[in-house]
């Protein structure tokens, strides 16, 4: 059946927007929030997105201290002097002045009872929500459909707002092709009047066929405990989406990123549903990702141990990011024959320079075993002397952090492949007649350090800026650690944090193999440093003028101020797979 | 002006009428249409009041305008740019990014055509310098040469370090001279193919071993520099690089070779130039160089003849500067330095010594498509471009409602010849100008 002009949404979004909370007196009370709204959505919806606690949500957006913080974006000014924002802001107006109450008021009343948003297959789609406030639900209709006449009115077009009722509820359109109605505290609005039959047909009709009877929604709630808003995605209809699948085995056909995303697609390929929580707290905001098993696992899970012990954070001076996974290297390597049967080039590259460096050692059994599974990367702004060159852009320092099973025996393997791949990489520039890296071994925390920096005989001035100087390639390896770093200063800070302290024992993870974790401030303090180039880079990549591109820049440090931390995890292994994410805001609890 | 056989072709005209200072007259007016022709093969395109100004100049003022007051306006804007541009760009694409942000908003669209032609005419690639910071410093030195004597740009090129890097300056050895080098001095750049033997390339090669690229710069190695006699053309002796370039001086071919292509960049790359054409040419070239040439070709009964206008296919870059030029917005670079390598035109890599084809070949059943396209992409309100050219905006600019008679106002700009239903229809200045872009008129310069 054609549904002509489905994607004309203006009308449906006014309908939304003014008149969020909607009202059908459905035959069904239930006393769990949201209940009444779920009964309404048929079983089949693919994609639900559903706020539980609009206040939690609202509350945090509609604050004086939100307001002051956008208030306070370099964009503001601009934004204000904006004809559209005018023109919304002039909208706004007449609309408090129509309804009698302010927007922030009107937003909470008619949001208040909950809101739900369900798509299914087809380009079908619908909004329920709940007021508190039924009377100002109407009044916001009416002028609703006030406006939509007065707009037709001038641009000379007939009368474009239709009702007729059945069964005792008007069915409203905006245009022809959109649905709603407004009943009590209740709006359901759906792309085309066919869909809203299936709605109303639906809360009609029995419990178990709609999302409040459907026990895949139930188990994610449950598994979800208590969040403002939840996303849900019903993986038994979506596996058979186009593409969906393909995309799975495309992202899991990649070994570093099976590696990194710790089997993920696998494990999506035969669950039943994910849902994702939102939760708020004061100057906090967190989800939860959460993964139903399906009873017939399609892949057995990636051979990567039992993942359920991390490194601690490094908390380095200047750490910009630390990822820290629990990966059994060995027990990987040593499957990825029947993981990864067409072999990249890549692998066979790695593979190849592997033997180099390690004097043709047996990779899977006598490299791949060397470390533990608790693995770090580490990213940290990084020190330039006074009298060595200043390179632009500054880019930070990064370390991958291994510990290791046997030290007094790998390391000095590992310092022969490492002097090995620092003489391949001055034998090739040298090739090219550009200047190689100096070997050093100076002492620092005890132990001694191989570093290396970039010859600066003979320097130009034009060359002080030369990127390369980012790199400084250094290996140290305090107690069980080995530290394999682009910056010798970043190197040395690693070997203070793992040897000043007790605390570098792998710590329990309850259930995370994955953690990674990013610093606001030092992303700022980044971002400031290489504030020209940033400002360069937007200018040809946005056609910015020099003036419009600092002010995205600065927009960008200003949001990038909002946040103080941000962590997110991935979980599994053993277990079904789950993803956490915690944002810190600035200015919490102050 | 006398008035052209309307038969006339490039074979049949008469060179001396040809040449002769256009004069307008009634029977041929100074028109809108033949100062956006000048505008269009001297820069890129022209802007609302720039296309008003030729219009009231007439088309020697407005040449000596392109050509010498141009040049003045760069005083402050290029030290500006350079600023502003990275002395290290960190690829081939970013320099290519760079270069359309200047053609697009240099003072002196003149310089910036110039420097496009030395870089196609003297073609070397990105991937074969490899330092992106070489490359970017050719441009520049190419740049600085855009009105300079074809002497002086050719004995530039054995001294700028990326010719070198790129045309493999680690062979050139006493033992083993760099024949790679002198091929692609003597054949691609200054004389042509047909005028140069393998014994001449082979002695012009021993003449410059000893200069190798180190980090970056040129350096001189006299035990690796092939101090012996040599016969190049009509020079004996133990010559060098100097040499070389003194050797193609004189040489007829020289000149001959420089007529064509500016020729085919200026007057028409539709159809072969004869030599009956392009011999008066090249004889004014020995008395004052490039820039005396193109004066002369702009002045030309030819340039404004029907044998001329409406000649030569765009290139990618001239479709696109000159498009953003005529509507004064200022466009993401870098997806358009991609966009454009998908369309033939890798500023970075030209695919030969000798730059791109040009001519009918930049015209193919998918180039056309893509063009289309690309040029539909640039005038969408958002997307990869960000809606930064907005016809409705360069009306206003220039005191014009968006509903005064766009279609008017943007076939004058852009030079479109007026036809009933130019703009099929479209009212909207957005509209207009993305009907009258997909025009095959358009794709000419």
């Amino acid at each position: 059946m054609n549904r002509p002009h489905r994607h004309r949404w203006q009308p449906l979004l006014l309908a939304g927007l003014f008149a969020a909370p909607l009202g059908i007196q459905l035959a069904c009370r239930a006393s769990e929030p949201g209940e009444q709204l779920r009964r309404s959505v048929p079983a089949a919806a693919v994609v639900c997105l559903e706020i539980l606690q609009p206040q939690a949500l609202l509350d945090p957006l509609l604050s004086e201290d939100f307001a002051a913080r956008v208030e306070a974006l370099p964009l503001w000014p601009e934004l204000v002097e904006n004809p559209k924002f005018q023109e919304l802001r002039a909208g706004i107006g007449m609309f408090q002045v129509s309804l009698a109450t302010d927007w922030r008021t009107a937003l909470r009343e008619l949001t208040g009872g909950g809101a739900l948003f369900a798509a299914a297959p087809g380009d079908r789609t619908v909004l329920l929500t709940d007021s508190l406030n039924p009377d100002l639900l109407k009044r916001v209709h009416e002028l609703a459909v006030n406006i939509a006449r007065g707009e037709a009115e001038k641009r000379g077009e007939p009368d474009v707002v239709r009702s007729d009722e059945q069964d005792g509820l008007a069915r409203w359109t905006f245009n022809g092709v959109e649905s709603h109605v407004v009943s009590g505290s209740r709006l359901v609005a759906a792309n085309d009047s066919e869909v809203l039959e299936h709605v109303l047909a639906a809360a009609r009709g029995p419990k178990s066929e709609t999302l409040a009877g459907d026990a895949g929604y139930a188990a994610a709630r449950t598994a979800l405990g208590d969040p403002a808003a939840m996303l849900f995605l019903n993986l038994r209809v979506l596996r058979h989406a186009p593409g969906f699948l393909e995309g799975l085995e495309e992202s899991g056909g990649n070994p570093l990123a099976a590696l990194l995303i710790g089997g993920l697609p696998d494990s999506l390929k035969s669950a039943d549903w994910l849902a994702a929580g939102l939760y708020v707290a004061k100057g906090r905001l967190s989800a939860q990702v959460k993964v139903g098993p399906g009873e017939n696992p399609v892949a057995p899970p990636l051979p990567l141990g039992d993942m359920d012990t991390l490194l601690p954070d490094p908390r380095l001076p200047g750490e910009i990011a630390a990822l820290r996974l629990n990966r059994d290297l060995h027990s990987f390597y040593s499957a990825k024959d029947d993981l990864f049967p067409a072999r990249t080039s890549g692998l066979i590259f790695f593979e190849n320079m592997m033997g180099i460096f390690f004097s043709g050692r047996n990779l899977t059994d006598e490299i791949m075993a060397a470390p533990q599974p608790e693995v770090s990367f580490v990213v940290a702004r990084q020190d330039f002397a006074d009298d060595a060159p200043a390179p632009e852009p500054q880019l930070p320092g990064f370390a991958l952090v291994l510990r290791l099973r046997d030290p007094e025996a790998f390391r000095p393997v590992l310092e022969e492949a490492w002097q090995k791949a620092l003489g391949l990489i001055n034998f090739t520039r040298g090739q090219k007649a550009e200047p190689g890296l100096i070997l050093d071994r100076p002492r620092h925390g005890g132990i001694a350090i191989t570093t290396s920096h970039f010859s600066t005989v003979g320097l130009t001035e034009a060359e002080q800026g030369n990127i390369r100087f980012n790199f400084q390639p250094t290996l140290a390896m305090p107690g069980e650690f080995a530290i394999l770093s682009s910056s010798e200063s970043v190197a040395r800070r690693l070997v203070d944090s793992l040897t000043g302290h007790g605390g570098t024992k792998p710590i329990s993870a309850a259930g995370s193999h994955t953690r990674l974790t990013l610093h606001g401030g030092a992303i700022r303090d980044l971002l400031r440093l290489n504030f020209d180039a940033m400002v360069r880079n937007n200018m040809i990549e946005e056609g910015h003028t020099r003036e419009e591109a600092e002010m995205a820049i600065n927009l960008l440090l200003a949001v990038a101020g909002q946040v103080n931390r941000a962590e997110f995890g991935l979980g599994g292994g053993k277990q079904p797979p789950s993803a956490s994410l915690t944002l810190d805001f600035a200015g919490a609890g102050e | 002006m006398p008035a052209p056989d309307a038969n006339l072709t490039l074979a049949t005209v008469d060179p001396e009428w040809a040449w002769a200072p256009f004069e307008p007259d009634a029977d041929h007016p100074w028109t809108p249409a033949l100062a956006a022709h000048l505008l269009r093969r001297a820069g890129f395109g022209a802007t609302w009041t720039e296309l008003q100004q030729a219009v009231a100049d007439g088309p020697e003022e407005t040449a000596g305008r392109l050509m010498v007051d141009g040049y003045h306006a760069t005083e402050s804007f290029n030290p500006q740019f350079d600023e502003l541009e990275p002395a290290s760009p960190g690829s081939g694409t970013a320099v290519s990014a760079w270069w359309l942000r200047r053609m697009i908003e240099t003072p002196d669209p003149f310089g910036e055509r110039m420097t496009l032609f030395w870089h196609a005419s003297l073609a070397i690639r990105a991937d074969r310098v490899g330092d992106p910071g070489l490359l970017a410093g050719r441009v520049r030195s190419l740049r600085g040469l855009a009105r300079s004597t074809f002497v002086d740009v050719l004995e530039e090129q054995l001294k700028d370090p990326a010719v070198l890097q790129a045309l493999g300056e680690g062979e050139n050895r006493r033992a083993r001279p760099n024949t790679e080098l002198a091929r692609a001095f003597l054949e691609d750049f200054a004389l042509g193919p047909e005028s140069v033997t393998q014994d001449e390339v082979r002695e012009a090669a021993r003449a410059m071993t000893g200069w190798f690229v180190v980090r970056g710069r040129l350096r001189f190695i006299e035990r690796e520099h092939d101090d012996g006699d040599k016969q190049l053309f009509d020079e004996a002796g133990p010559l060098d690089r100097v040499g070389v370039v003194r050797s193609v001086l004189f040489h007829p071919a020289m000149t001959r070779w420089l007529a064509r292509r500016l020729f085919q960049a200026f007057v028409s790359d539709v159809d072969e130039p004869p030599a009956l054409l392009t011999d008066p040419l090249a004889n004014a070239c020995l008395q004052g160089g490039a820039t005396l040439l193109v004066w002369r070709i702009l002045q030309s009964n030819l340039f404004y003849s029907p044998l001329a206008l409406q000649q030569r296919m765009k290139s990618p870059v001239e479709l696109v500067v000159g498009l953003a030029r005529s509507l004064e917005g200022i466009l993401p670079t870098e997806p358009l330095a991609q966009d454009l390598a998908n369309l033939g035109q890798d500023l970075a890599n030209p695919p030969t010594l000798r730059g791109w084809p040009g001519g009918r070949a930049w015209i193919t059943d998918a180039t056309m498509a893509a063009r289309l396209n690309l040029l539909h992409e640039l005038l969408q309100p958002d997307g990869r471009y960000k809606g930064r050219l907005d016809p409705a905006r360069t009306m206003e600019r220039h005191g014009r409602s968006p509903s005064d008679d766009p279609v008017g106002f943007f076939t004058e700009l852009l030079g479109l010849p007026a036809e009933p239903d130019l703009a099929g229809g479209a009212t909207s200045p957005r509209e207009v100008v993305a009907r009258l872009v997909a025009r095959p008129e358009f794709q000419l310069a």
